[in-house]
């Protein structure tokens, strides 16, 4: 098997062409955590909707609850109330194996820090969820060099992730988050560690993705270039959604204060 | 694209292992440490059990050096000095080790020659009397001997003593055996017997002697072993906490709780095998080499028993993967227990 461009855009999700189909609905969720005597509301009724192919960004203020929901909407996590749907399947419906699938095939995560595994190269990196989802090795590997070239990173695939830069790491993530062609892609700060410049190819790329691809991206982010870039908006404040904007609005706003 | 959620797949062992010995590999320093705490821990469970082994060893051996001089001092007592006598021997089926080397003493202690006759000794025998004694006939048993041994496990000699001692030096005859028949009906013979009869008291002291060094030896090993799990479920821990961002990372990927549990019984595993196996192997050297030193060497060689040492070396590679195995439980169950938020939370 050869993978070429077609092969593996078509492994992608193909209700691009329906109309505004909403693939993660939150509907009240609440997430109090537990430490000892104290109870902390984390999130307090988060009721959203997500469309398929849109570029989301979540803003807030640090402890606002981003992190909590992030977790919640890519079922890193169940909600104490409330329920999440992922492509119009209550998570909490879920068990452990089906969570693990859920995970392995319809999301892919990046994170601010990057989290590849150290052990392994960039490669190995990249097919690991593959092998999760039961790939072999000689496909896997065969895909995963297409990947990296997508993302720009062909040229060091046996690198280990300790002898790349910040933004080739970052690169290297970006692939291992597309490589069982997620319909979700959960970006967690994804430009906060690294320079504006390296910040903001990674912007490219992952816009460059959501038009090729068509796949959802949401991102927790501080950084305006990457809310230039995004469809919609979504501000979060002690636990709640506040407002939704689109990125113009949201320059008129930034207009009025200054 | 089919929507529907499916069950996660199992991936084979071989996966887990590829990427536990990735993980030793990588993180070599961490794994020499957690070997090394495993190699004492059973390199000083098989020192116990070798020293053991050869305490019994060299004690046997001492014993019986100390039997044989007295059996020639009680037969020396009644013949006089036998340098350059003749003996006659009468073997009555299979002769024991303690009476081949009793013989071994006699043909060191310079006896001119001995008369030997078998009685009902199966072939295996054959290489005893030793090289230069000539084979003689029932008749000849008694000519010019100063003595006749009686040995071997068979009780009544078939041997008509008044016929036998009449072309004898001195009318002596040992008995190596209590259950050897002394002759009957054969005036002016005096019998010597050989073996030492323990009194009741004696053996029950042994055998209290020997439970307490059990006991005490039992207690050693089991605090030993003991110190041996913590240690290794100490390192397995500091590994888990070492890999909580691996691991949140390997569950956002879509592994199981399994996965991860696997990884960590088969790294605890692989590292017991191997600090067992060197374990073991340093263990019974050192222990070996010690007493090579404290006692005399030849004497050592001579009670060390190969079986029962590689016996011990097993037992040993067994604990230690036993060891490893329990001591990875609690480690591993965490690891696989732990929500993926929760890994990626922290900041280690």
């Amino acid at each position: 098997m050869t993978v070429d461009r077609n092969k593996f855009e078509a492994l992608f999700a193909q209700g691009r062409k329906q109309q505004r189909r909403c693939i993660i609905r939150g509907v009240d969720i609440t997430k109090i955590y537990r430490m000892g005597a104290n109870e902390t509301h984390a999130l307090r009724g988060a009721t959203l909707d997500i469309y398929a192919g849109e570029y989301l960004s979540i803003m807030g203020p640090s402890g606002s609850g981003k992190s909590t929901l992030f977790n919640m909407i890519g079922g890193l996590g169940k909600p104490s109330s409330g329920r999440v749907y992922i492509d119009q399947v209550d998570i909490a419906q879920l068990d452990a194996n089906e969570l693990a699938w859920l995970r392995c095939r319809k999301v892919g995560y990046i994170f601010q820090s990057f989290n590849l595994i150290q052990v392994m190269t960039c490669i190995e990196n990249v097919t690991l969820p593959m092998s999760f989802a039961g790939l072999n090795s000689e496909e896997a590997r065969e895909k995963a060099m297409y990947i990296l070239t997508l993302v720009g990173l062909d040229h060091r695939p046996l690198h280990k992730p300790a002898e790349l830069s910040g933004g080739q790491q970052q690169r290297c993530a970006i692939a291992r988050a597309l490589a069982n062609s997620p319909e979700i892609i959960l970006a967690d700060e994804p430009t906060a560690n690294l320079d504006s410049r390296t910040g903001e190819e990674m912007i490219e790329l992952l816009a460059t993705l959501r038009d090729q691809l068509g796949v959802t991206i949401i991102s927790a982010t501080h950084d305006l270039k990457m809310l230039k870039r995004s469809d919609r908006i979504m501000w979060i404040e002690d636990g709640q959604i506040c407002k939704i904007t689109t990125p113009d609005e949201m320059k008129i706003q930034i207009n009025e204060i200054r | 694209m089919n929507s529907a959620i499916q069950n996660q797949v199992r991936l084979p062992l071989s996966v887990a292992f590829e990427v536990v010995l990735q993980g030793i590999r990588i993180r070599m320093g961490r794994s020499l440490v957690t070997l090394t705490g495993i190699v004492l821990g059973i390199a000083f469970l098989m020192s116990i059990l070798t020293a053991q082994s050869l305490r019994r060893g060299v004690q046997r051996e001492t014993d019986t050096r100390a039997e044989l001089q007295r059996m020639l001092n009680f037969l020396i007592a009644e013949t006089g000095p036998i340098e350059g006598r003749t003996l006659g021997v009468v073997q009555v089926g299979t002769a024991s080790e303690v009476e081949r080397r009793f013989i071994d003493l006699l043909v060191k202690g310079k006896v001119q020659a001995f008369n030997w006759f078998g009685l009902e000794h199966n072939s295996s025998a054959e290489d005893f009397p030793p090289g230069n004694v000539a084979r003689s006939s029932r008749d000849d048993i008694g000519r010019d001997a100063s003595a006749v041994l009686v040995i071997g496990d068979g009780a009544a000699p078939s041997v008509d003593w008044g016929a036998a001692l009449r072309p004898a030096r001195q009318k002596v005859v040992a008995l190596t055996r209590s259950i050897h028949e002394p002759p009957a009906g054969v005036s002016g013979v005096s019998v010597v017997a050989l073996e030492r009869q323990l009194r009741p008291e004696e053996v029950s002291e042994m055998a209290a002697d020997a439970r307490r060094t059990q006991f005490r030896t039992g207690w050693i090993i089991v605090i030993s072993l003991l110190v041996t799990v913590i240690g290794i479920c100490n390192a397995m821990l500091m590994s888990v906490t070492e890999r909580f961002r691996e691991i949140g990372t390997m569950k956002c990927l879509g592994a199981l709780s399994y996965f991860i549990r696997q990884q960590f019984f088969m790294e605890s595993c692989l590292m017991g095998l191997a600090g067992s196996l060197a374990g073991s192997l340093l263990g019974a050297l050192f222990t070996i080499l010690v007493f090579s030193a404290t006692y005399r060497a030849d004497l050592i060689m001579s009670s060390l028993r190969p079986g029962e040492l590689a016996g011990f070396g097993l037992l040993s590679v067994v604990a230690g993967m036993v060891l490893a195995i329990v001591a990875a439980i609690y480690p591993a169950n965490f690891a696989s227990r732990m929500v993926p938020a929760t890994a990626l939370r922290s900041n280690i």
